[in-house]
């Protein structure tokens, strides 16, 4: 039983994780809350879904995996649009934060309601096109896919760890966060790196609303905002902006809220998740992995 | 032709004009520097060629080429570099890292070369290559702001206020840098508030006042100038 949970909890957690991992690699940059990435989680999946039943007509696994290629594609280039028609001019104006903050809030409302104009607001299935079966481990049962996502979770986070402590995108994305004007005395196109940062969390959210969908074989309007809040807190939990701190605090809030689900009560279950994020805030505010900016006067 | 020409150049922070139609060249080679009260306009200059500001009016020259409306990072490939006030450096990265990020637009080689320049210039940062920029000292984190200002091997240096907060020895060592680096080849426009010693290591220096240039001539020249001294140098006599 135990066990059990611990699995199941691990795999809600990497979903938390998988959705985590792009919001903090905008938050690394920027310090902006981008209510929007959840959204694109969202589309990511019913982009997927659609191109491969009804655009490809292919329920194969080589229908998902174009169909997620494509839905990789849209959806970050969407988010890349977001950052340039609704993020770029504020900066550009030296706005306040708040109101790049109420503009994420903004096209997270437009995304959400255009899926619902688009694709009705009825759950739609989402086919298992790899039928991989499970493993029993003692008398836990665990589906193969489960470790598939858990896998991909932990890729997901190195590749961009390497992505933004290796490369020189990642040196540029690095310093615009510690010093956006140094950043331009370099030389570094600042609005360019911040876009195609918003394009790579962008396209990393559709591969984690994809594996979901194919995870649950269902996809729903709602699914977007449960985990957006989670991964939020998942974010607080583990780091704001820290990498491997959205990894571990996704999988800590999961296993949690399942845990909790299963030996205390369902009812409070979605409560757990910000009961962690105030007593993280009370205890260390800046998060288990996350780095204390001091700034020096 | 000049390097760098200014011409009437009309810089504003919403309805306060920082500068008022100035004029100054720097020559291929030569230091020059700008003094002038706090206010007077010599940062808004800088950071008005570096493409930070945009000029109201008037025009920026870089080898004939009109400059005033590029981005910043467009400057810094035509080998313009500011080391900005304040230091500015990445505190949260390595010496290294931060040298590194100032090879932004050059390639993998000519990094290493001027990273062996600067150390040549700057032992003190090759001993601290892997330490956390935001832990060194003032003076360290101003050698790092230079260092790195030079890795992209421009040929026109901007420092704003790089002796600001330091102990007289380390500024006569920051002077001393200056020279140096002007000799291997980098022409140089300084902002100082320590006007004695930048005038006299200066070719030539102009004297900004609310936005206006009141004075100008050769280092050695103004560093005498009855008005030059009462003003800003103060009477040691």
């Amino acid at each position: 039983m135990f066990f059990q949970q611990l699995v199941n909890g691990l795999t809600i957690g990497s979903t938390y994780a998988l959705v985590t991992i792009g919001f903090n690699l905008v938050y690394g940059v920027l310090e902006l809350t981008n209510f929007a990435h959840s959204s694109f989680y969202m589309l990511g999946a019913y982009l997927t879904v659609f191109s491969m039943t009804w655009l490809l007509g292919r329920v194969t696994p080589l229908g998902f995996f174009i169909g997620l290629g494509i839905s990789i594609v849209i959806t970050g280039l969407l988010g890349a649009l977001m950052d340039k028609a609704s993020l770029e001019p504020i900066r550009k104006r030296n706005g306040a934060p708040i109101t790049a903050l109420l503009t994420t809030v903004g096209v997270q409302t437009i995304i959400n309601n255009s899926i619902l104009l688009i694709f009705g607001t009825e759950s739609k299935p989402f086919p298992d096109v790899f039928q991989l079966g499970k493993v029993y481990v003692g008398d836990t049962v665990i589906q193969i896919f489960q470790i598939i996502i858990f896998v991909v979770a932990i890729l997901l986070m190195l590749g961009l760890s390497y992505l933004v402590y290796r490369t020189k995108i990642g040196n540029a994305m690095r310093a615009i966060s510690q010093n956006a004007t140094a950043a331009k005395l370099m030389g570094i196109n600042v609005n360019t790196v911040i876009t195609i940062t918003f394009l790579i969390g962008s396209a990393v959210a559709a591969i984690s609303g994809a594996m979901m969908g194919t995870y649950y074989q269902k996809i729903d309007t709602l699914m977007g905002a449960s985990v957006g809040l989670k991964s939020i807190s998942s974010a607080v939990l583990g780091g704001m902006g820290s990498l491997p701190g959205a990894m571990f605090g996704g999988f800590i809030i999961g296993i949690v809220e399942t845990m909790f689900a299963a030996y205390v009560g369902s009812g409070f279950r979605d409560a757990i998740a910000f009961i962690i994020m105030f007593v993280v805030l009370l205890i260390k505010p800046s998060g288990l992995l996350g780095v204390k900016i001091e700034t020096k006067v | 032709m000049a390097l760098l020409e200014v011409k009437n150049l009309h810089v504003s922070y919403g309805s306060i004009n920082a500068l008022r139609g100035i004029n100054f060249e720097v020559n291929e080679g030569e230091i020059v520097t700008l003094i002038g009260a706090n206010g007077a306009g010599k940062s808004t200059t800088m950071n008005t060629i570096m493409g930070l500001l945009r000029p109201k009016m008037g025009e920026i020259l870089y080898q004939g080429e009109d400059i005033s409306h590029e981005d910043s990072s467009t400057i810094v490939k035509h080998g313009i570099t500011l080391a900005p006030e304040g230091r500015l450096i990445f505190p949260r990265m390595t010496v290294l890292e931060n040298l590194q990020m100032g090879a932004y637009t050059v390639s993998k080689e000519v990094m290493k070369e001027n990273m062996e320049e600067s150390f040549k210039l700057f032992p003190v940062l090759k001993e601290r290559l892997s330490q956390i920029a935001g832990t060194l000292s003032g003076g360290e984190q101003q050698m790092l702001a230079v260092a790195r200002a030079l890795m992209s091997k421009s040929k026109l240096l901007m420092l704003d206020e790089p002796s600001l907060g330091l102990a007289p020895l380390l500024i006569r060592e920051i002077f001393d840098l200056i020279k140096r680096i002007n000799q291997i080849g980098t022409t140089i426009l300084l902002v100082e508030q320590n006007a004695r010693m930048a005038l006299n290591i200066s070719d030539r220096g102009y004297v900004l006042e609310t936005g206006i240039i009141r004075l100008s001539g050769k280092g050695s020249d103004l560093a005498k100038d009855p008005k030059v001294v009462a003003a800003y140098l103060g009477n040691l006599d």
